[in-house]
C-alpha cells in the first residue's frame, strides 16, 4: 500500500513540471491593452502589473529547433516565451502572436482593472473564445469570428462581432456609451434591473426580446415622422415645380418597407441614463436581468 | 565597610524627623521662594502666563479668513449664476420634448447659433458690473472639447461615440457636423462609431446633401456592417445613382456576401433587376 501512495506521488511530483504554469509579467498600470490574438481570457484585478500565463501541458520539445527562434512573417518575436510579443508602443501595451498557436489553453491574461483593453481579431478565421472580465476601463472588441464574452465589466465599451453571438453581463455601475453590435451572431445583455439606461434595440431579420422588468418606455416616434424625410427627399424637387406650374402634381410615393423588415426600438429603462445600443444583423437580440 | 555618617543618622533619626526649623528660617524661606517665582514669571513669555492665548489668535484668524471670503464673494456671482444663464441660452435652441444629455454646450450649436438680441442698459450695466467675475468663473471652469475634437479623438472611440449620441440628442444638423458625421462613417477605425454616425445620417434624410453623402459612402464604405445600415436606410429613397451604386455592390465578387444579398434583395423588391 505504502509502495502505491509512493509511486502516486512520485509520478505526481513528476508530472508537474509538464502542465506547470508559464508566465510572463510587465509592470503597467494605465494606458491599454491591445491584443491581436485569436483568443484570450482577460481579467482585471487589482494590481499595477499584466501578468500573462498559459497553463496546461507544456509543447514537446522540438530538439530540431535548439538553438533557433521562432519566426514570423509579421516580423515580430516572441520575446515573452508563451508564443507571443508583447511591446510597449505609445503608452500601450501590444501583444501579437507570433507563429501558429496550437495551444489546447487560452492564454490567460491579468491587467489592472482600471486599465483599457482593446481586442482586434478581423483578418483571421483561427478564432478561439473571448472573455473579458472586471475591467473598470474602455473595453474596445473588434472580431470576425471569435464567441465573445463579457462579464462584471463597467464600460463603456464598443464590440463588434460578424460571425458569432456577443454575451455580455453587466454589473450595477455601469459607464456608458455601451454599444454591442454583430451580424450574423446574437447579441445577449444582462442588466441589473435598476439600471437607468437609454435603450436603441435593433435588428434586420431576428427578434428583439426584453425582460418585462424593465418596462421599457418607447419614444413616441411613428412610422410616418420616420419616413416623411424621404419623401421629400425622393419627391422635393421645388425647381420642377417652378418651371411647370401647369403639371399635376406627382403624388408623393407612399413608405414602402422595402429589403429586411427590420425591428427597432428607441426607448428608456428606469428614466433613462446611460447609452447602451445592442445591434444584430440576422439574429435575436436579447435583454435580461442579471441576478 | 564601617559608615560613620550612616549610623549616626540611623541613630538619631527620630530627633531629625521631629525638628523643625525655626519660624525665622521659615520666613526667609517663604520670602526667598517668593522672588524666585517673580523672577520666573518676568521670564515667561506672553503665551506661557496665558495659554489661552493662541486659541484666541486661531480663533481670531479664522474669523478674518472667514471675513475676507464672505466680503469677496458679496459681489460675485456664483458659480450656479452663468451655469443657468448658459442652460437658459441652450434651451432656448434645444428643440422641444429633447433635453440635452448634460449642461455642456454643444459648439456645433454655438458656432450656428443666431445672434442674440441686443442686451437692454440696465442689463448691460449689470453684465459689465459682474463681466470680470463671470469671464473669471468661466474660465476656470471645465470646458468640454468642442465636438469635432472629441470626433478627432483617435485614443478613444467611447469618446467618439458619445459625441455622436450627443448630436443625435440635439437633433439639429448644419452643413459643417454633416460633413464630419460623414466623414465619421466613412473612415472612423470603429465600427461602433460608424454605425453611430449612420444612425444619426438616417435621422436627417430631409437635408439637401443627404443622399449624395450616402452614394458616395456605398462608393468608399469599407466596413461591411455599415454598408448593410447604408443600404437599409437608401432602400427608402428613390434615386438613380443610388441604385446603379447598389448593383455594382451586388455584382462586385468581392462584397461581403450578407452587402450582396441585401443590395440584390433592395433591387429585387425596386424592380430594378
Amino acid at each position: 500500500m505504502n509502495k502505491q501512495i509512493l509511486t502516486f506521488a512520485l509520478l505526481t511530483l513528476l508530472s508537474i513540471p509538464a502542465w506547470a504554469q508559464r508566465d510572463y509579467r510587465v509592470s503597467k498600470n494605465n494606458g491599454k491593452l491591445i491584443v491581436n490574438l485569436q483568443g484570450a481570457r482577460i481579467e482585471g484585478y487589482d494590481g499595477n502589473e499584466i501578468i500573462f500565463s498559459k497553463a496546461g501541458t507544456v509543447e514537446e520539445e522540438d530538439e530540431r529547433a535548439k538553438g533557433l527562434q521562432v519566426l514570423s512573417s509579421t516580423g515580430l518575436k516572441d520575446n515573452t516565451g508563451l508564443g507571443i510579443s508583447v511591446v510597449e508602443k505609445d503608452g500601450n501595451i501590444e501583444v501579437f502572436a507570433v507563429g501558429n498557436q496550437n495551444d489546447e489553453e487560452l492564454l490567460r491574461i491579468r491587467v489592472p482593472r482600471q486599465m483599457g483593453v482593446v481586442f482586434h481579431n478581423d483578418n483571421s478565421f483561427m478564432a478561439d473564445s473571448l472573455l473579458i472580465k472586471g475591467i473598470r476601463g474602455e473595453i474596445e472588441v473588434s472580431t470576425s469570428y471569435n464567441e465573445v464574452r463579457l462579464e462584471d465589466n463597467s464600460g463603456p465599451m464598443n464590440v463588434k462581432s460578424v460571425y458569432n453571438g456577443v454575451e455580455a453581463v453587466f454589473n450595477p455601475s455601469i459607464t456608458g456609451p455601451i454599444s454591442i453590435v454583430s451580424v450574423y451572431g446574437h447579441v445577449d445583455v444582462s442588466l441589473p434591473a435598476a439600471t437607468k439606461a437609454t435603450l436603441s434595440l435593433s435588428t434586420s431579420y431576428g427578434k428583439l426580446y426584453a425582460a418585462e422588468a424593465f418596462d421599457i418606455k418607447t419614444e413616441p416616434k411613428s412610422m410616418t415622422e420616420k419616413t416623411e424625410p424621404s419623401i421629400k427627399a425622393v419627391t422635393g424637387d421645388p425647381a420642377a415645380e417652378t418651371i411647370f406650374p401647369d403639371m399635376p402634381a406627382v403624388p408623393p410615393t407612399p413608405p414602402v418597407a422595402i429589403g429586411s423588415v427590420s425591428e427597432q426600438i428607441e426607448g428608456s429603462i428606469n428614466g433613462g441614463g446611460t447609452h447602451i445600443i445592442l445591434k444584430s444583423s440576422y439574429k435575436n437580440v436579447y435583454l435580461r436581468t442579471s441576478s | 565597610m564601617k559608615d560613620d555618617l550612616k549610623d549616626f543618622v540611623n541613630k538619631h533619626r527620630d530627633e531629625f524627623d521631629h525638628l523643625d526649623p525655626s519660624a525665622d528660617v521659615l520666613q526667609r524661606l517663604h520670602a526667598q521662594l517668593q522672588t524666585d517665582r517673580d523672577r520666573i514669571n518676568k521670564n515667561k513669555t506672553v503665551f506661557q502666563r496665558l495659554p489661552y492665548i493662541p486659541w484666541l489668535a486661531a480663533a481670531s484668524l479664522l474669523v478674518a479668513v472667514l471675513s475676507a471670503y464672505w466680503l469677496f464673494n458679496i459681489n460675485r456671482p456664483t458659480t450656479d449664476q452663468p451655469l443657468a444663464a448658459t442652460k437658459l441660452l441652450t434651451d432656448e435652441h434645444q428643440p422641444t420634448g429633447h433635453a440635452p444629455a448634460n449642461t455642456s454646450t454643444n459648439p456645433i450649436e454655438t458656432e450656428e447659433a443666431p445672434p442674440l438680441s441686443p442686451p437692454s442698459q440696465q442689463a448691460a450695466a449689470k453684465l459689465s458690473k459682474n463681466l470680470h467675475s463671470r469671464t473669471n468663473a468661466v474660465l476656470t471652469a471645465p470646458q468640454t472639447p468642442s465636438f469635432a475634437t472629441r470626433l478627432r479623438d483617435s485614443s478613444s472611440a467611447s469618446t467618439r461615440l458619445a459625441a455622436i449620441l450627443e448630436i443625435e440628442q440635439n437633433q439639429q444638423l448644419n452643413h459643417r457636423s454633416l460633413t464630419l458625421l460623414a466623414q465619421t462613417m466613412n473612415r472612423d477605425g470603429n465600427t461602433n462609431v460608424r454605425l453611430a454616425a449612420l444612425d444619426v445620417l438616417g435621422q436627417h434624410l430631409d437635408q439637401p446633401d443627404i443622399v449624395d453623402i450616402f452614394q458616395k459612402s456605398l462608393v468608399e464604405q469599407d466596413d461591411p456592417l455599415v454598408q448593410l445600415g447604408i443600404i437599409k436606410i437608401v432602400s427608402q429613397l428613390d434615386d438613380g445613382e443610388i441604385d446603379r451604386t447598389l448593383f455594382s455592390l451586388a455584382e462586385d465578387p468581392y462584397t461581403f456576401r450578407a452587402v450582396r444579398d441585401e443590395a440584390y434583395a433592395v433591387l429585387l423588391k425596386k424592380n430594378k433587376l
